[in-house]
Formats: C-alpha cells, sequence, structure tokens
C-alpha cells in the first residue's frame, strides 16, 4: 500500500486569547464549505464587491481567487 | 582591607540572591499554562468550542481540535497531527498570552482537498514544546 500523500494538508488556528503571532492582531475567518471570497466579503463589509482587499491580504495562500478550500484560515483587513 | 571588602561583598550577594530569587517567580508564570480539555469536532462554535463533537470523521471533513487552556501566557501551543504509523499530516503552532485566569479556547484545524485517506490517526497537543494532551480519531467513508 502506497504512503499517503499529506502535502497539500492546510491547517490552521484562532484563538479567545490574544496572540503573538499571526496576523498583526487583525481578525481571522476560517473558509468554510461553499464559501467564495465574494460571499465572504458580502458577509464581513457587507459589499461583496470588496473581495479584493481580502484577496489582497492573502495572497500568500491564495494562488487563485475562485478558489479557496474549506480549513484555510484568512486574514480579513 | 579584608573587613572593607566585607560589606560590599554581602551586598553583591544579597543582591545576586535577590535578582536569583525573581527570575523563577517569572519563569514559573509563563511556564502555569495547562490544557484542561481537548475536543474534536466538524464545526466550531463562536467561542471555538466544538459544536459536533466527534472522533470519527469522513475524508472530506474538515478536522477541528478546540483546545481549552488554564493559566497566563505567553506560551506556545503547538499541534502534531499524525496517521497511522507516526507519519506526519500537520505541525501548526501559536503563541498565546492570556492575561486573565478564565479558561482561553485555542482552535486548531486541518483539511485536505482531495479527501483524507482512511485509517487511525492521532493528535498530540504541546505547550511549548512538552506533551500538555492526547487525542486518537478515526476517518471511515
Amino acid at each position: 500500500m502506497p504512503t499517503p500523500d499529506f502535502s497539500n494538508v492546510q491547517g490552521g488556528s484562532a484563538s479567545t486569547a490574544p496572540s503573538e503571532t499571526g496576523n498583526n492582531g487583525g481578525r481571522t475567518y476560517v473558509v468554510a464549505k461553499g464559501d467564495s471570497l465574494s460571499a465572504i466579503a458580502k458577509r464581513e463589509y457587507g459589499n461583496a464587491k470588496e473581495w479584493r482587499r481580502i484577496y489582497d491580504a492573502n495572497k500568500d495562500v491564495i494562488k487563485d481567487p475562485d478558489l479557496i478550500y474549506p480549513g484555510q484560515t484568512l486574514r480579513l483587513p | 582591607m579584608r573587613t572593607r571588602l566585607m560589606p560590599h561583598l554581602t551586598l553583591f550577594v544579597a543582591a545576586a540572591l535577590a535578582v536569583a530569587a525573581c527570575g523563577p517567580k517569572r519563569a514559573s508564570g509563563s511556564t502555569s499554562m495547562k490544557v484542561t480539555e481537548i475536543d474534536l469536532g466538524r464545526s466550531l462554535k463562536p467561542d471555538l468550542k466544538i459544536d459536533d463533537n466527534a472522533t470519527t470523521f469522513h475524508p472530506t471533513d474538515v478536522i477541528y481540535a478546540s483546545v481549552e487552556t488554564k493559566g497566563t501566557g505567553p506560551a506556545t501551543l503547538a499541534t502534531r497531527w499524525t496517521y497511522q504509523d507516526n507519519q506526519v499530516v500537520n505541525e501548526t503552532s501559536r503563541t498565546i498570552s492570556p492575561n486573565g485566569d478564565d479558561p482561553v479556547r485555542t482552535e486548531f484545524h486541518i483539511s485536505k482537498p482531495d479527501g483524507w485517506p482512511e485509517g487511525t490517526y492521532h493528535l498530540v497537543v504541546m505547550i511549548n514544546g512538552t506533551t500538555a494532551g492526547t487525542k486518537d480519531f478515526e476517518v471511515k467513508k
């Protein structure tokens, strides 16, 4: 039986305590099933067109703005 | 000469002892955090507690671990997720600085876009590199 490949596993974390690392005090959002950047922007900022703000703040983890995955942790600027 | 030095020497030793006495207090404050609960599930409530406790998951699930800690920080909370024979799945750490006596919840989650292989998994939660709790779970179709 071949060894499973876990190289594409995505992980993240959040805490109710102040953090010394991570998002420089900003908020984070954990992507759920069915989410899109525009849906998150609509929910968080009241305007779906604000999706680019989220994309720009997360270019290190989002390669394609049309492709985000459940479990990804995004910074909300 | 010796009698002149003695007061200075006594003062120096007293100061050194005072500094040494301050050290352990600070150290014990930074390591006083302990894990009081680890829960696993598929979703979280807004307070970062698990919404639906589970130890068996489906291949497409996002797997959440909600860790309750008590004590003051800063401390580095880390998770190490492994599969079957200790194959590392993911390692994530987060340094938190609780500033009160209330319990703190920290969530860690993992997902795999192409699905989890079936089998048994093991989660280790560490505080400052020392194991503070473990949990086992299973993935089934």
